[in-house]
């Protein structure tokens, strides 16, 4: 049907134009207000200046520091997230049989009750056993929200993994380290990487937990960006959010071209979707 | 793994691997809200209050700004998570016949899911405010001529600010969450049905709407209780007059006089609360949805 074809294709370029709106028109006055000197109100475009992005950059600036601790921060967790959630992830899906649904649901918990009650909840008690205002006590608080992503996203794969392949090579004498490198890790990867980038990516924008536990002592990106946004420098505001924003771009592309790649190719339904 | 050990070491071994991530997350989860419980129990031994009372308790739920700021986090999060429910089932019925040749479609729905919350509200505040882009354009095409006669969509009484950001951000993910299913679980029974004469508005009916169903409820409740709790966006985009419940919370924990604690771990236990009762909803129907799937 080369009629219902064509429909298609042009419902499909209207759909483009649509999704590149939603996606695109919200960051234009982000991208205009950050090489702004100023922006009076009828006018459509701004007096430019490099104003905000030459004080980020400056010796003096309080931003490259900061990005230094969220980038730290961030790496640590993403780290540690995985060490510890690949066991359990595989635990749950392999070897935990009638207790796997309710130990999922108790790691859920921490994923959909408000940041606030927990940040709350973990300062009073990271105070009472001198883990707060600590660097490590910073990062294990990002980790009460990353392990279990991170869980969440590894156990969607081992719920559908056959560990037939290990038995196979086990038996043909490899070892366990091998097993793990020629059979598990090459299907685990796509899983893998977008747990790596997640878990990345919550510490890398939390906040309410660094300003709680870190009590003002440590001062990351989102801490800047928030007392930015009170003091209404919009130029600066904005290139702030550009910086924050820079590594999720990076993320986007990179699991638009994982995805590409995917070895469950045609099996969607089985890959995890990301949830923030 | 486990091919020459007796199940006792067996067993240790699974505990072993399940210890560090559950001691992590919810040793300290708990331990925090057990905290919170006993100091919402007006139990706080460092300023001489060791007898326990419910007084925080009936305190706030006779505190009007603390009601008005449940409802209207409530009223906030159901609108925002109706709207983007209907606007991603629509996306995702939309985007359907394209899903295996649908590069730049997938990349472009999927671009907003990792931007940071804050940066979104920050986005959208400059877009809709009175001098943001869209009152630029207003102005520039002649339907303005001040900014006040902008609509008030930021920082405004309605939350509508909020909202926006919210559907922006969550529409992506729960069209992804939609269009999953609509790819591959559907499309056997909804051949089978067409093969046996059912019309198109039958077989969605039938096949489509409840196969969708769960997982679209699934992602409302994670949207709504994501929303609900959501400190960041108010943050930004709310009115100083009329606060959420957890910019309450916030404010009542910072503040310096002890003798509020006790509230302030009341709203807090308050919130607890409510994303438990949503968290058993969403299990419900989370596991109805993988029972079936399997």
């Amino acid at each position: 049907m080369p009629q219902g074809e064509a429909k298609l294709k042009a419902r499909k370029s209207i759909l483009l134009m649509v999704l590149c709106a939603a996606a695109v028109i919200p960051c234009i006055p982000i991208l205009l207000w950050s090489f702004s000197q100023q922006w009076r109100y009828p006018e459509l475009l701004p007096v430019w200046s490099l104003r905000a992005w030459q004080s980020i950059f400056s010796p003096h600036s309080q931003v490259l520091p900061a990005a230094w601790n969220s980038l730290g921060l961030a790496i640590a967790t993403s780290l540690l997230s995985q060490a510890a959630a690949y066991p359990a992830a595989r635990a749950l899906g392999l070897y935990v049989k009638a207790w796997s649904k309710p130990l999922r649901l108790l790691m859920i918990g921490p994923l959909l009750i408000p940041g606030i009650s927990i940040a709350i909840g973990v300062h009073m008690l990271f105070l009472r056993i001198g883990l707060a205002d600590l660097w490590i006590g910073v990062v294990l608080a990002h980790l009460i929200t990353a392990i279990p992503y991170a869980i969440y996203l590894l156990y969607g794969f081992y719920a559908t993994y056959d560990s037939g392949y290990e038995t196979q090579l086990r038996l043909l004498g490899a070892s366990r380290w091998q097993t793990f490198l020629m059979a598990e890790l090459p299907l685990l990867r796509p899983a893998l990487s977008l747990s790596v980038l997640f878990s990345f990516l919550i510490s890398w924008s939390q906040y309410l937990f660094t300003v709680f536990i870190g009590g003002g002592h440590l001062v990351t990106l989102p801490m800047l960006l928030f007392s930015t946004v009170s003091s209404g420098d919009y130029a600066l505001t904005s290139a702030l959010s550009l910086l924050l924003v820079a590594p999720a771009l990076v993320i986007v592309i990179l699991t638009a071209l994982s995805v590409n790649r995917d070895r469950y190719h045609g099996k969607e339904a089985k890959r995890v979707t990301p949830v923030i | 793994m486990f091919y020459s050990r007796s199940k006792r070491a067996q067993r240790l071994m699974v505990c072993l691997m399940l210890l560090p991530a559950f001691a992590l997350v919810l040793g300290t989860f708990l331990a925090g809200t057990a905290i919170s419980l006993i100091q919402s129990l007006d139990y706080l031994p460092f300023i001489g209050h060791t007898q326990l009372s419910l007084q925080a308790y009936r305190d706030i739920l006779g505190s009007t700004v603390i009601l008005h700021g449940l409802v209207f986090s409530l009223a906030v999060a159901l609108v925002a998570t109706i709207i983007s429910a209907m606007i991603a089932m629509l996306l995702a019925h939309l985007l359907r016949p394209y899903t295996n040749q649908g590069g730049w479609l997938y990349f472009l729905l999927q671009f907003n899911i990792p931007i940071p919350h804050v940066v979104g509200a920050v986005a959208i505040g400059m877009l809709f405010s009175q001098s943001g882009l869209l009152a630029r354009l207003a102005a520039a095409a002649g339907m303005i001529q001040q900014p006040s006669q902008f609509p008030v969509l930021i920082n405004d009484q309605y939350g509508a600010g909020i909202i926006m950001e919210y559907i922006w951000k969550e529409v992506p993910f729960i069209a992804i969450t939609l269009l999953s299913i609509l790819k591959s679980w559907v499309v056997p029974y909804e051949q089978q049905l067409q093969l046996l004469g059912a019309g198109r508005w039958q077989r969605w009916r039938m096949v489509t709407l409840p196969f969708m169903l769960p997982p679209l409820i699934s992602s409302c409740m994670i949207v709504f209780a994501y929303t609900f709790g959501s400190f960041e966006v108010p943050y930004i985009l709310g009115s100083v007059s009329q606060p959420t419940l957890p910019l309450l919370a916030y404010e009542a924990y910072l503040h310096p006089d002890l003798q509020r604690r006790p509230e302030a771990m009341a709203i807090n236990m308050v919130i607890t609360l409510i994303s438990m009762i949503l968290i058993a909803i969403y299990m419900k129907w989370g596991e109805t949805h993988a029972a079936r799937r399997s």
